[in-house]
This record gives structure tokens, sequence and C-alpha cells, in this order.
């Protein structure tokens, strides 16, 4: 087994509104190894952008992270500076976000946003910087890099924007690699050209990489192992295995089985979880998805389990396990 | 063909591109937003209409509801030309078809009650006398699966999937035989998606609902759907029952679009065909075959002659010159 990379012990980032206190991040236990590829899944308001964003020191106000700790390779990050952040981050940690669309910025050339990591991380200056940037944008699939690297992002399709994106992303080979529903707004089969990129990638490099998506199929392409969040807590995580084929956790089984799946023939039904999640400033006592779960018992109103392992490698946060 | 509800002939609609002084300093531009499309619907049938951004699926959509005015073809319901009808007719036909939007956080208006949105239909096309309104809004948020109290209620007071039931609800509020869904699923998450696709099925066997459902979502549109068509810039290129599409497809392009859906299995493995760069612009194009510019069994008719729809099987039918023709669709 590889060594731990990222240790998150606890970690709570809360956000105030005026409606109360939102608990994005709730205490979560997590570790990712070296070259390990792990999916963090969840539907909307989970808290798994938020975890991705607590990791690089990126919350903003007025979101905080109130508890608990980021262990990169030791290192903590909660208690470190803006400015040591600002180092760490797009040197050894890295994110891809969802929209290239906003990502890149609008009025400078491709190559001034590639060359950048490079000048600012590196000290490279000129041809040496450009000479990089053009490997870079060779590595994620981009035909002719002389004659594009100079344009400017509107001028790039969407597909092409996210490879731009993924190539600073991994400009400096990152131990950790965030990517928060990279092909979310890609069509499907831009989608697959992309997955393609982050496949080759991986076999390239040795990064730990978090792929944050809501999308199961997506997970199933590129995952080893799965985190499911729901809530701001992780509920259940395992290898991609157990995850698909033999989930624990009510509401990953839930999950699962309300994916319309392409194998199935015949219309048959949808298992929905009925309910919708609940408001987050007002979270159920007990285990939160208690009030959706058919089989919640008194004990899930009362006490709110905590995630602990029920057979090696395969954690579960349910009283009923 | 026996049966058929809607039928679309020919449609197409050409958008203007470009600013107001395009067509003063040379050739005006056109995106070719639906160039061409032929296909129907059957009485209480789902036909799904699939495709990337930008291939037209939703055009068509509102097209066959005339919110906007298609630029040649024609839409016939039952012995009505849809594309031609104005004022009286047009208003009558939309109590036969209505229409339900993707994003149900903008298709209901933030300032009335649900009651009033519900109402609303009901008024305009005088469904039942004023002294039951408020009965057959409790009804229909019934029907929906919503409890009749919130009617008094504000959208903003709902979460994403309920105000798509209320969406629903409207649609359904003049009983119309023919749901035109853009979208309806695709801004919900996965586990509330099944509920509304649950709703939607149920709604449909109650009520002999025929459905043009618009999804880019394939397994979606393969879990709801009779029959499929498959668009690419404009053009309808197969047209097949649903068991037929996903296991014998014929065009290079829905071959390429099944292949790339991402399956959350670890049993399903496999071949992933790759299409090379992106989509082209409307506005200008590839002649002929619209496809053959990404197709990987491109050849040289592909951009010297358009391809015909051919019949390929039974009730299966592809616009493509290597497709194995059985008869030609017109025959």
């Amino acid at each position: 087994m590889n060594e731990v990379i990222l240790d998150i012990q606890n970690l709570e980032t809360n956000f105030v509104t005026k409606k109360g206190i939102v608990r994005a991040v709730d205490g979560v236990d997590l570790q990712v190894r070296r070259g390990e590829t792990l999916g963090l899944v969840g539907e909307s308001g989970c808290g798994k952008t938020v975890l991705g964003l607590s990791i690089m020191g990126l919350v903003d106000s007025p979101g905080r992270i109130t508890g608990g700790k980021i262990l990169f390779k030791g290192e903590d990050l909660v208690s470190k500076s803006s400015e040591e952040m600002r180092q760490l981050r797009g040197d050894r940690i890295s994110m891809i976000f969802q929209d290239p669309t906003v990502t890149l910025n609008p009025v400078l050339r491709v190559s001034q946003q590639l060359e950048e990591v490079f000048r600012y991380h590196r000290g490279m200056k000129g041809k040496e910087a450009r000479q990089k940037s053009l490997e870079l944008l060779s590595l994620v699939g981009i035909p002719q890099p002389e004659e594009r690297i100079d344009r400017y992002p509107f001028e790039f399709s969407g597909g092409m924007q996210q490879r731009v994106v993924i190539a600073i992303a991994v400009a400096l080979n990152p131990e950790l690699l965030l990517a928060d529903e990279p092909t979310t707004a890609l069509d499907v089969t831009v989608q697959a050209q992309i997955i393609k990129v982050l496949k080759d990638l991986k076999q390239q490099k040795d990064s730990a990489i978090i792929l944050i998506t809501h999308d199961m199929g997506v997970v199933a392409e590129l995952c080893e192992t799965v985190a499911v969040t729901y809530a701001g807590n992780i509920i259940e995580q395992g290898d991609l295995e157990t995850i698909l084929e033999r989930p624990s956790h009510p509401y990953t089984v839930g999950l699962i089985q309300s994916i319309p799946k392409m194998e199935e023939h015949g219309k048959a039904r949808l298992t929905a979880i009925p309910g919708t999640l609940a408001d987050p400033t007002e979270i159920p006592p007990g285990c939160k998805f208690h009030p959706r779960c058919s089989r919640a018992e008194e004990v899930c109103k009362k006490t709110r389990p905590v995630l602990r392992e029920v057979s090696p490698g395969h954690k579960v946060a349910c009283h009923l396990d | 063909m026996a049966n058929q509800l809607l039928q679309v002939q020919d449609l197409k609609k050409y958008f203007p591109a470009g600013g107001t002084l395009s067509g003063i300093f040379g050739k005006r531009r056109y995106v070719h937003a639906v160039d061409g499309v032929s296909f129907d619907i059957r009485g209480g049938e789902t036909f799904g209409l699939v495709g990337e951004s930008g291939c037209g699926k939703s055009t068509t959509g509102k097209l066959i509801l005339r919110l906007i005015d298609p630029s040649s073809g024609n839409i016939l319901f039952g012995n009505k030309d849809i594309a031609k009808l104005s004022g009286q007719s047009l208003k009558e036909m939309h109590k036969r078809i209505q229409i339900i939007f993707q994003n149900p956080y903008a298709s209901l208006d933030p300032r009335w009650t649900v009651q009033k949105i519900l109402t609303e239909p009901l008024i305009a096309h005088d469904v039942v006398p004023r002294s039951e309104m408020k009965n057959k809004v409790a009804e229909l948020l019934e029907a929906v699966g919503l409890d009749p109290d919130y009617m008094y209620r504000f959208p903003h007071q709902f979460s994403g999937g309920q105000r798509q039931r209320i969406g629903l609800a409207r649609a359904l509020a003049v009983s119309p035989s023919l749901l035109v869904a853009d979208e309806p699923v695709s801004a919900l998450d996965v586990s509330i998606q099944a509920q509304i696709l649950n709703l939607m099925q149920d709604l449909q066997e109650r009520l002999n609902l025929s459905i043009l459902f618009i999804s880019h979502n394939l397994s979606v549109v393969k879990y709801l759907s009779d029959r499929v068509g498959v668009m690419y810039l404009g053009k309808l290129v197969e047209v097949a029952p649903v068991e037929e599409l996903f296991n014998n497809p014929v065009h290079p392009y829905t071959q390429a679009l099944l292949s790339a859906i991402p399956v959350p299995s670890l049993h399903v493995k496999k071949q992933m065909i790759q299409l090379e760069g992106d989509v082209p612009s409307p506005v200008n194009p590839p002649s002929n075959c619209h496809f053959r510019t990404r197709c990987p069994k491109f050849s040289n008719i592909c951009a010297e002659v358009e391809p015909v729809p051919v019949r390929v099987g039974e009730d299966h039918v592809v616009a493509c010159h290597l497709a194995q023709k059985t008869t030609t669709v017109d025959d």
C-alpha cells in the first residue's frame, strides 16, 4: 500500500447565514494514498465541493473552517497562512473546476495562463516556460499546440478549454489533484474525450486524485475507491466494487438504485429515495438520513452514527450494520 | 401508420445569425437549428428525442407547440397543420399539447401562489366553472403527489423536485393528449429524478398521454421511451424502437453516443468509440451528411450526396449511406 498523502481528521467547515449556521462539512475523516483516485460522490448540497475548497484553502467568507485537521504529508493545511497556501496551490496541490468557460481568464491568452504557473512557481522565463506549456498542451491532446497556444479561451470549444484547465492543473506534477465535476458541463461525446485524458494522466503521473462528482458512471470509469457524502458527512467508504455491488448504507443503496440502468431491459420502475434533502439549517437529530430511510429505527432518531470499519477497507456510518 | 397522433414533416427552423448589420454587408447567415426533421408520435407512446447541446432537440419541441414559428415544414396533429394555425385555432391546439420545461426555478412565476399558477390554464381554456376551480387545483396537486394544502404557498417554498411536480400539474390541467417534456429531470438530483420519472410513467398510463421526451441523458431516455430519435446538428439521423436502438444502433453517431456513456457498473465493459473534435457550428454545417467531419466510417459519397432516411428493420430508420437499406421510407 502506498503512503497516505492526505489525512483529513474531523474537519468542520461552517457557513454563517441569516437563517442559521450551515454545517457544510460536519466532521469528515478521509485518507487518500499516493496514486489513488478517490471518487467523492453525493447530491447537490451534500458538501462535496466545500470539502474540496477546504483542502485547497479556498473557502470564502461567510464560510470558515471551524475545526479539525487537513494533514498533507504531515503538514496541517488548516494552520497555514494564505501566503503559504498560495505557494502550495498550483504546485503540490491543484484543482480542476467544473465549468471551463469561467475558470480561464477571458482576457488573457492561453499561453499567458499556462506560462504563469511555471513563472510563478519555478521562476522560469521566456522560451523555457513556453516550451513547457507547449508540451503540456500536447499531453492533454490539443492538436497543433504551436498554432493554438497564443489564442484566447473564447476561440476554444468547451472540451478544448477543459483540456487547457487540466493542463494548468497538472503542469507541476502535483502530489494531490482535486477535480470538481470535471466533465459535468460537457456533452457526452466530449466527456468521453476528457475521461480518456484523465485516464492517460493517471497512468503517467502518480498524483493522488480526488474526483468530486454526482455521476456514478464517471466514478466507475476513473476511480478505485469511493466515499459517499450526505449532508456534510461521509456515510460510506470503500473500494469501487464494494460500493457499486454491495453497498451497505441505505442511502448508498438508494442512490445506486435510483440511477436508470442502461443494461436493463424493458420499462422497470426506478426505486426512488422518498423526500428531499433536509434544509441545511435544520438538520434532523440522530442520523441525518433517518427521515428518508425506510429502515430507520428508534436509535437512528436519537444517536448520530459514526463511520466505522465493517470489513477491511469498507467503512459505514449506520446503526443497522 | 395506424394511431398517429402527431406527424412532423420536413420541419425546418433557421435563426438569423450575427448582428443586424450582417445582412447589409454580405449574405445573411443562418443558424440551421432544425434542418429537415420528420418523425411521428403515436397515441399513448413516449417518443424520446436525444442529442447533444445545440443539435436542435429543444427547438423541435418548441416548434411543435408553436412557441416559435417554423421556417418551413408541416406539423400535422389530427386533421390540422399546427405550422399554419394562428389566433383562436392555435389556442385551441394548446389545449391538446402542453409543455414542461427544464428549469423548475425559472418556469414558475415567483410572485404567484401555486393556486394562481394552476388556475391560469383552467381559466384560459375554460376547463371547469369558477365554482369548481379550487377542487380542480386540489385534484391536480394530488395527482402529482403533492398535498392540496400547498396551493397557498409560493414557488420558493418548494424544492426543485416539488416545483417540477407543479410544472407537471400545470401542463396536465387542461388534459392534453400530448406532453412535450424538455429535459424535465436534468436539473434534478438523481434520487429526485427517479421520483419524477416514476410519476411521469404513472400519469402516462392513467391519462393515456403521449409524451415527446427531450433529453441529452440516454439512460433516462431509455428508461422512459418506446421509440427514440437521435439528432445531430439539426438532423434526425436515426429513429428506432428503444430496445432496437440500444441493442443494434446503425448510424455511426448513435454508436459513438451510446458507447460514450459512462456506466456505473463493473460488468458492462465496452469499447468506447472516441469521436474526434467537437460538433461543428450550425451556422455553417458540413455539406450533405452533417456528421461526416467526425465520422470514423467516412467515405467520399458522404460529402457528395445527402443521405436519405432508409428503413433498415422493423420501424427502424437511418440516414446514413453506409446503412444496409431494405426499403426507402417513401416506398
